[in-house]
């Protein structure tokens, strides 16, 4: 079936797509008044079609004959023309007579917008059943990875050369947003090839993986070493930093230090001795594309280094240099001296002493004398300072994703055949391709299956093409299959097929376990999944409870973090408006370089943490406990946490950083980088938390103004005047008390008790912060504790919002009316278990909707 | 040779018939016939549409006055030689655009939140008059890619409603459209082309046998799975046919390296000169006839231009949101102008270059520009201008103040009609092409 919808009307309604909450209908706030037929012929006729009817048709529209069925021509362009030029308080003009009331031109407007998100809930309904799809993005990245073992290297592969999935609903999941097109299938096709020359390797790379060093005595000319050291010797220094010059550290037998592109590994033996003041040495290892690489102390000694390791992805075509030392806390003094000269003499002290003391000298002066101005060795007593003394760097590479080759070996167990013997080499192939295409296409398959393929292969080998090559065109064919891309859910009975009326049907145990697969997974199932649904064990709930608490524990559960929870939060967005630089010039410090990375991870981590210790759901809402990092830790001014992973920590009583709203990465989406965006705020709770976007504002209305000249308001002042308009009021008190609610949370994110930012000077008479509100349904509160409470009042509207995010993700499709029981039922679920998240994933996976099509 | 009487022979004919013979009379009969006799044919016409994103200072940009002797702007000044080939559109205004959703409407119409894009009008005259060169369109942008789902790199979208991906790279795009192709990727080439044909024969009949056994509401799914098939498949005939014909070589005298790699940031206005370069390259070898380009991407852009220039009062984003600050505004009109500047560049290209009966490649082209919003994020006052193609019989007004709210859909309606592209019916909102800029 083709889309029905005319496109005239898909273009107006989309903008009201996700208003629609098909499921949500048992929402505690108040209902909202739509007009009757009747209301609205009364209203036409009393203050309408005296310019827009059979007698006069101002600006060519005439409503008396507009269709109210809004599938008609432009009807619904029309309507929404209308509805929006009601909530501006343009229509009916203010010097006509009779004039309506406000709660009169609402009921009009909410009409439209009512059947506005009708039609389009019936334009994006499937009647309630999965449409078969693709697979998106990452899901065929991640079955790629585990059908054959292909990876790529972070930044390549399918991730970067397929482009990117449209969402429906949040997310990169519906069919109806996953198109196929021409330039798609192209995109496929070649990167088949890509994984096809990935997968089938039969010989070693040019450079194979090896180890090879920068031993800097090595280097270190004999003779002279005055001149030589000095001027193009040993280690290029600038200010702090240690690099190390393209002719050291060559991959053997070649004038390359990275030959091709590749991961290295550089280990990097180093002593730190700690000056006087016992501080230890700090260092960072940096790469200049990849940034910091690893930042920590340095311990050991001479005798015996420390081994610090990174590993990066280096192309000879970008990075010229690998990864340098950066001495953080190096002592630094004024001088006489130039830096030069001061090498220099050390050069000369050191006389007649072998390089690698030469060397460590060497190092040790960079400890000391980190600038130009250095201070002559003279009257500088070394042992005071801390001191970086490098030993060597090792280095291991290239290492390549798919050498040796995981699919080779998976494919071939015993071994390539060469190809000289036609008959055994297709026979091989066949033997393959039969095992491999189940897996491939997540089902039993039948013999003819193969045969399609064996053509192709054959085809190529009599066209003189090598057994391998002809192999990878095989290979190219089966990734190119339509039952490779989509999920393909066939009624197991043919004839079902054909049943006018169509009615669901259970789907069979293989399709039960792809489901849950990328569900949890975003890949094929694995060999246990397939075995079960091989022994049609799958359907029973207890064994569907088991694998589920088996699949969340896996560590491809990631994906279920990185694609249901990084959409839910819509985490990526979070660093979209940058902080204007001179009004928080805090996160520009070093101190904060990769706090944007940080606030995008925050959520995942408590999603994560919520995963594996199978924890409360209500604790997205409000926690005495957050994940946070060093770096996020000094932000929110929690002591005591080291390092860039990030840790459970337990909040105090009274710290505002519990629960999503807690966070940082939120206020900072929800502000334009020099003000905060209440509106935007209260829209994301209001989305995110509940599932119940508020409609779209109608057009030209822009934003909350920023502040004339001499006008000091606040945005929550600014905001309220907006408010005093009545025609606004109507939706932005559903809106603006969720947002204004979190302005103790500045544009970075910092708790405030007083107004900042903006161009406003505010100083000393910066007015407090005001967060007090009034809900809809009539529930007041002064403070951001008491707000927090008062989404707790409402668990049950959130716990219902999730259950419909997460089921629309499982299932790939939009909630319908008729999924309302079992949304209904796993809210029940979680509130006897405890609201764990196991519990909701569990329920989702047992559920109706769930196992049928 | 009277190519009129003879049908093109299909691709899989040609495969059926001679397995992988690539030979030359084959190709010649597959060539639509206006491609081989291309020199004799008249002039082609061609346009391309140029987006630059979050608007404009649009008091320093519109003219006060009207009609022909309007007097120019100071943002407009860059385009006083072609004042006689230009008309500024005011009025022009975009249904889905302001915010920052205008570039997903922009050619298309259709609403950023819509669950379906649309085609861009650029493609539907692709669809109609692509196959007369080697490339039916081309996407430029600053950013590569398609930026999807988040503010878009492209303009361009396919009949699926698909997102065409741009290319940002002068180097790329100079060997895409220039670059011998040697030996041994030709002899590569055979390979692929039988190899896909051979697969995409075999995925027809796998998608067949599918069809019996899916129920009736995967069949959408499945259908534009056949769809897609199709389409590689005549892009395939595409390239078999276009494979043997050599790449033209053209003279570049005068225009910066395009092979040299550096950083766009580094100096602006090289960046954007090689890449108007490539504009007029590629139009006047009739590489193409169609191009969109993403000068500068909504919201996110600008940076180009403005990290190299001094005493800004903010980066471009910010100086939009410019609450009236005269100094933010005043920076905003600086910053138009120099991309105006840059687009002079391709004016000048394009007028230099001469067509055989003595017109200029400017005649022929028409260039069209706009924004998603106006100023102030507003839908309307949209800096639109039109320039060139008056042997397209494009009327030139100068300034022309067109109604309030005009939809911008009416303009590329005036540009797919001045070369002779069938528009369907309701395209877009456009009310029909502007009817002033249309020669009696």
């Amino acid at each position: 079936m083709k889309l029905t919808l005319l496109p005239t009307i898909v273009c107006v309604l989309v903008a009201l797509a996700l208003m629609a909450s098909p499921v949500a209908a048992q929402s505690p706030e108040p209902p909202v008044e739509i007009a009757s037929p009747e209301q609205i012929d009364d209203y036409l006729k009393n203050y309408c079609v005296a310019c827009h009817g059979p007698e006069q048709q101002k600006g060519d529209l005439r409503l008396d004959a507009l269709s109210r069925d809004f599938t008609q021509g432009r009807a619904a362009s029309v309507w929404v023309e209308v509805m929006d030029r009601l909530n501006l308080g343009e229509m009916p003009p203010v010097d006509a007579k009779p004039q309506p009331t406000v709660a009169e031109s609402a009921r009009i407007a909410r009409w439209v917008a009512t059947k506005i998100a009708e039609v389009q809930s019936q334009a994006n309904s499937t009647g309630g059943r999965v449409i078969m799809r693709r697979l998106n993005r990452v899901e065929y990245t991640n079955t790629i990875r585990d059908l054959l073992g292909v990876t790529f290297l972070e930044g390549d592969g399918p991730l970067k050369d397929l482009p990117s999935d449209g969402k429906v609903g949040g997310f990169d999941k519906v069919s109806k947003a996953l198109l196929l097109d021409p330039s798609l299938l192209d995109a496929y096709f070649q990167m088949a090839r890509l994984i096809a020359n990935e997968a089938i390797v039969t010989a070693p790379p040019e450079f194979e993986t090896r180890t090879y060093s920068i031993e800097p005595e090595a280097f270190v000319p004999k003779g002279d070493y005055k001149v030589r050291a000095g001027q193009n010797g040993v280690f290029h220094y600038h200010t702090t930093d240690i690099h190390f010059p393209p002719h050291l550290g060559l991959y053997p037998g070649s004038k390359l230090r990275i030959p091709v592109k590749g991961t290295y590994r550089f280990r990097f033996k180093l002593a730190g001795v700690p000056g006087q003041d016992g501080a230890p040495v700090e260092i960072q290892i940096v790469e200049k594309f990849a940034g910091n690489l690893l930042t920590t102390t340095v311990g050991g000694t001479v005798e015996k280094p420390e081994v610090h390791e990174v590993s990066v992805v280096l192309d000879p075509k970008m990075n010229r240099e690998i990864p340098m030392l950066r001495f953080l806390n190096v002592v630094s003094y004024g001088g006489e001296l130039t830096y030069k000269y001061h090498v220099f003499l050390v050069l000369l002290e050191a006389g007649n002493h072998e390089p690698a003391q030469l060397f460590r000298l060497m190092a040790r002066e960079r400890a000391e004398a980190p600038n130009r101005f250095g201070v002559s060795p003279k009257v500088l007593d070394r042992d005071k300072h801390r001191t970086l003394y490098v030993e060597s760097v090792e280095i291991e590479g290239p290492i390549y994703p798919n050498w040796p080759s995981r699919a080779m070996a998976r494919l071939f167990p015993n071994g390539i055949a060469d190809g000289s013997d036609r008959a055994a080499a297709l026979a091989q192939a066949r033997d393959m391709f039969a095992r491999l295409l189940p897996r491939a296409y997540r089902r039993p398959i039948e013999q003819g299956e193969v045969d399609f393929i064996l053509n192709i292969v054959q085809g190529e080998i009599d066209r003189g093409l090598p057994y391998a090559e002809a192999l990878r065109i095989g290979l190219i064919s089966m990734l190119c299959s339509p039952e490779f891309l989509l999920i393909v859910e066939p009624p197991v009975e043919v004839q079902a097929a054909h049943e006018p009326n169509n009615a669901k049907y259970e789907i069979n145990h293989y399709q039960l376990a792809s489901r849950l697969s990328y569900f949890l997974w975003s890949s094929m199932p694995d060999e246990k999944l397939l075995a079960l649904a091989q022994s049609d064990k799958l359907a029973d709930p207890a064994v569907i409870r088991s694998e589920v608490e088996r699949m969340l524990l896996d560590p491809k559960a990631d994906a279920f973090v990185h694609n249901f929870a990084a959409q839910w939060f819509k985490n990526e967005e979070f660093t979209r408006f940058a902080p204007d630089e001179r009004l928080y010039r805090k996160v520009y410090s070093p101190k904060f370089k990769g706090l944007d990375k940080d606030l995008q991870r925050q959520p995942l981590a408590v999603f994560r943490e919520l995963l594996t210790t199978d924890g409360n759901l209500l604790e997205i809402v409000d926690s005495n406990w957050t994940m946070v990092n060093e770096r996020l830790a000094a932000l929110y001014g929690i002591p005591n946490v080291k390092g860039a992973e990030f840790q459970r920590v337990a909040l105090p009583e009274g710290s505002h950083r519990g629960g999503l709203l807690g966070m940082a990465g939120v206020h900072r989406w929800g502000s334009d980088g020099v003000r905060t965006k209440p509106v935007e705020r209260g829209k994301y709770i209001l989305d995110v938390l509940f599932n119940d976007p508020p409609p779209p504002p109608p057009p030209n209305v822009g934003e909350v103004e920023p502040n004339i000249e001499g006008k000091n308001l606040t945005v929550r002042q600014r905001l309220i005047e907006h408010q005093k308009i009545e025609s606004c009021a109507n939706c932005h008190r559903g809106i603006d008390p969720y947002g204004l609610a979190m302005e103790n949370f500045n544009v970075i994110g910092e708790w405030r008790d007083h107004q900042d930012g903006e161009d406003t000077n505010w100083g000393a008479k910066a007015p407090p912060i005001d967060v007090s509100g009034v809900l809809p349904s009539g529930r007041q509160f002064a403070n951001f504790a008491e707000f927090k409470e008062s989404l707790m009042e409402q668990k049950e509207r959130y716990l219902r919002g999730l259950t419909e995010k997460m089921m629309t993700y499982a299932l790939g499709r939009t909630l319908e009316a008729s999924d309302r029981p079992a949304v209904e039922s796993i809210v029940e679920q979680l509130k006897q278990n405890n609201f764990t998240i196991g519990t909701l994933v569990a329920g989702i996976a047992t559920s109706h909707p769930f196992k049928t099509k | 040779m009277n190519l009129n009487l003879r049908q093109p022979l299909s691709r899989r004919a040609v495969l059926r018939g001679v397995g992988v013979s690539l030979s030359l009379p084959f190709l010649e009969a597959m060539l639509p016939k206006s491609a081989s006799a291309a020199a004799s044919m008249a002039i082609p016409a061609r346009s391309a549409v140029f987006y630059f994103g979050t608007g404009m200072n649009m008091r320093l940009f519109t003219p006060q006055d009207e009609g022909r002797n309007f007097t120019l702007t100071p943002t407009l000044e860059p385009f006083a030689p072609f004042r006689d080939q230009m008309t500024v559109l005011s009025g022009t205004y975009l249904e889905h655009g302001g915010g920052h959703g205008g570039d997903y409407p922009f050619l298309t119409g259709t609403s950023p939140t819509a669950t379906k894009m649309t085609i861009s009008a650029d493609q539907i005259a692709a669809a109609q008059i692509g196959h007369h060169t080697r490339f039916p369109s081309l996407q430029f942008s600053e950013t590569k890619g398609t930026g999807y789902p988040g503010n878009v790199s492209t303009l361009s979208w396919s009949e699926q409603g698909i997102p065409l991906p741009a290319e940002n790279d002068p180097k790329v795009i100079f060997d895409r459209l220039f670059a011998p192709v040697s030996a041994e990727e030709q002899r590569l080439n055979e390979h692929r082309f039988r190899q896909r044909a051979s697969i995409l024969d075999g995925l027809v009949g796998k998608a067949k046998d599918l069809e019996k056994k899916i129920s009736a509401t995967d069949k959408s799914k499945l259908d534009e799975f056949m769809t897609s098939i199709r389409g590689v498949e005549s892009e395939l005939q595409r390239d078999i046919a276009w494979a043997t014909t050599p790449k033209p070589n053209p003279n570049t005298a005068g225009m910066g390296d395009f092979q040299q790699k550096f950083n766009p940031v580094d100096d602006a206005r090289r960046y954007f000169h090689l890449m108007y370069d490539l504009t007029t390259l590629a139009f006047q070898t009739d590489s193409t006839r169609l191009i969109t380009f993403m000068v500068r991407v909504e919201s996110a852009g600008g940076g180009l231009v403005t990290t190299k220039m001094q005493n800004l009062a903010g980066n471009f984003h910010s100086l939009t949101h410019h609450g009236e600050d005269p100094v933010k505004l005043r920076d905003l009109a600086r910053i138009d102008r120099v991309y105006m500047e840059h687009f002079a560049h391709v004016l000048e290209g394009l007028s230099a270059m001469k067509e055989p009966d003595g017109s200029s490649l400017l005649d022929h082209t028409m260039l069209a520009f706009s924004s998603g919003m106006g100023i102030g994020h507003s839908r309307d006052l949209l800096p639109t201008a039109i320039f060139g193609g008056s042997a397209l019989g494009i009327e030139h007004q100068g300034h022309l103040k067109l109604p309030p709210n005009t939809p911008l859909s009416s303009l590329w309606h005036t540009m797919l009609d001045r070369m002779q592209v069938q528009v369907p019916k309701d395209f877009q909102d456009s009310p029909g092409p502007i009817k002033q800029l249309i020669k009696a």
